[in-house]
């Protein structure tokens, strides 16, 4: 059972923490394109609609030739486009209806100026193309009145049609940004996990070094260092999210020598690493947990002495990390598999489906492997970012 | 006072043993690496007090004390391992935890000291058990630290014995044949095949079925007696 220890404080000398992966500049550019281009459409389609209704419904009225109407009610129509689109501009800078509590009257107001204009146009026209048939009649008043009410009916729709997008929009928001707080919550939960040094270890570690220091001030020393070196490389797994290979295994060499102190010739550890595989970025601690699993489960409970080999070689385009000790492979409880859960949830998180983590029996030796896909270098720099 | 350390890592034991060095009155007769070792060595030095790790190869400190058939003085030493500890009921022993404070050390020295009986110029001949024998029970997750005398009544179920004591009913290990040939047989006596008592503990004794008894302890728990044992205990009673 471990808790952490260390909590991962950003330390002064260290690099800021990169935030968590976000939709970056050019999503959200191309996603703003998207959304114009959906307004303009639904501008253009509503508008036209309503033009051929209004044509449409033209009757053999009284007032003059059908085209003239007809080019009245069209002209009338460019109008109202163009008119919504001047309030769509104006609610946006104000922000009259994009907030929680929309601005309700001053919406309403709005809305009477609109339609007033709007029939201020129509009458114009009217004047201008049809010689003001339309308030030669003699209930000029009532139709003015009559199409102001219109012609507010109209604005209105568009308004709480505009109202409807906007708040889905501004829910659909609201659920990314949740998102994103999770996904931010959990980068910080692993990040802790990764800085956690196992506390059992910790301060046996430091009771060996206080025997050493009466018995071999020299072997006191380099553990002193060693130990140092390991807590260092250890915090700072809690703010990259990749180290190289070669900086794993000098940590994990520091732990195996420090190791080494507590039990004498119990612990009988190899290390081979391939060569040309120090650049090779890994996530941090996998390694040194795999040993550290090794250690506890196959070192700790064995009375004699238990071989632990370490490995890392390149295969096909990936490479393999292999840590194996002798012993058996334990029914696993919840608390035995923590390290190994925790690498395999921070290799799916970072090197995608193609890594992966497994632990065997074979031969009277409990083999753990980590897979890591490389397959080029921009692979490799996706994954460092 | 003799001691022994008993923990799976030398630089451990060296460590102890140089703190110890600190008090002259305890001589550290022994190591152990294991519980194997730790065994014998209480058997073969009957220690007055045992450094006891918890976390070792081939069973955890617990299991070592549980499988004695008389728990030594121990006090446990562990890393990190206080956690286990609290399951104890923590007035009965002390722990330290590694790298030892030697001010801690000496407290727990201390505390050990008070709870000695005055020594005797004359070591007692080791005989098991003595009269404020202890048993370490383990069952399950939680631990004690019993003194026999506090035992109020030991039933068989089988190879285990139920052991009841205050409130608690744990199981013990043994079957209730092995356990009568460590008791004191002034203070508990069989009264069936089943059950041991303690006589301490005994409130009352009404007559049973047949020419049986029947004796009530301490908190209402009645245990009948066999007619053979009642017919015994009569004898030697004189009733």
């Amino acid at each position: 059972m471990t808790v952490p220890f260390a909590a991962p404080e950003p330390f002064p000398q260290s690099p800021p923490i990169p935030a968590p992966a976000v939709p970056g500049n050019a999503f959200q550019a191309g996603h703003r394109a998207t959304r114009a281009r959906d307004y303009w459409l639904c501008q253009c389609t509503g508008w036209a609609i309503l033009a051929v209704i209004s044509v449409m419904s033209t009757g053999q009225g009284a007032f003059g030739p059908m085209w003239r109407m007809t080019v009245v009610k069209l002209l009338v129509m460019c109008n109202g486009l163009l008119l919504s689109h001047c309030w769509h501009l104006f609610l946006r800078r104000r922000g009259w209806i994009d907030r929680a509590d929309p601005a309700v009257p001053r919406v309403l107001l709005g809305l009477i100026v609109l339609s007033v204009v709007q029939v201020g146009f129509l009458v114009g026209a009217d004047v201008l193309i049809r010689n003001g048939a339309l308030i030669a009649d003699s209930d000029a008043t009532a139709v003015v009145i009559a199409l102001c009410v219109l012609w507010y009916a109209v604005f209105l729709m568009w308004t709480l049609m505009y109202a409807v997008v906007l708040s889905r929009r501004r829910a659909r928001r609201l659920e990314l940004e949740k998102l994103q707080l999770e996904v931010s919550v959990k980068d910080a939960e692993l990040r802790a996990l990764q800085a956690q040094v196992n506390p059992h270890f910790f301060f046996n570690s430091m009771n060996s070094i206080r025997a050493l220091i009466y018995q071999d001030p020299d072997t006191a020393a380099q553990a002193v260092g060693q130990l140092a070196g390991l807590m260092r490389h250890s915090l700072r797994a809690g703010q990259a999210p990749t180290v190289r290979l070669a900086d794993e295994v000098a940590a994990v060499n520091a732990y195996l020598a420090i190791e080494r102190h507590r039990f004498d010739e119990r612990l009988q550890a190899e290390v081979a690493i391939a060569p040309g595989l120090d650049e090779v970025p890994i996530p941090p601690m996998a390694l040194q947990t795999l040993v550290e699993n090794a250690v506890k489960h196959g070192v700790e409970p064995a009375i004699g002495a238990c071989r632990v080999r370490v490995q890392a070689a390149r295969e096909g385009g990936r490479v393999l990390l292999t840590v194996a000790n002798q012993g058996r492979l334990q029914a696993a409880s919840a608390s035995t598999r923590l390290g190994l859960a925790n690498t395999a949830r921070r290799l799916a998180l970072l090197f995608g489906p193609g890594a992966g983590c497994t632990l065997r029996e074979e031969d009277g030796w409990v083999v753990a492997q980590v897979v890591l896909p490389q397959e080029t270098k921009e692979e490799d720099n996706a994954c460092a970012r | 006072m003799r001691a022994l350390i008993v923990d799976d890592e030398r630089l451990a034991r060296n460590e102890l043993r140089r703190l110890l060095a600190a008090h002259p009155a305890l001589e550290v007769v022994g190591e152990a690496a294991n519980p194997i070792e730790a065994r014998a060595a209480i058997a073969a030095l009957a220690p007055d007090l045992v450094f006891l790790d918890v976390q070792m190869p081939g069973g955890s400190g617990f299991d070592l004390l549980a499988s004695l058939d008389a728990a030594p003085a121990v006090i446990f030493t562990t890393a990190f391992d206080q956690y286990a500890l609290r399951a104890f009921d923590v007035s009965a022993l002390d722990y330290l935890l590694k790298p030892i404070e030697p001010a801690r050390l000496a407290h727990a020295l201390r505390k050990f000291e008070a709870r000695l009986p005055l020594p005797s110029a004359a070591p007692p001949p080791q005989q098991a058990p003595a009269a404020d024998g202890k048993v370490f029970i383990k069952d399950g997750e939680r631990c004690w630290f019993v003194a026999l005398e506090q035992i109020m009544l030991f039933e068989s179920e089988g190879n285990y014995t139920r052991v009841y004591f205050d409130a608690n009913r744990p199981l013990l290990l043994r079957s209730l044949n092995q356990l009568e040939a460590r008791l004191d047989p002034e203070r508990f006596l069989r009264v069936s095949r089943r059950q041991i008592v303690n006589l301490d503990f005994v409130t009352g004794i009404a007559p049973g079925p047949g020419s049986g008894m029947v004796l009530t302890l301490k908190g209402e728990i009645k245990v009948p007696m066999s007619r053979r044992r009642a017919a015994e205990f009569r004898q030697l009673n004189g009733l």
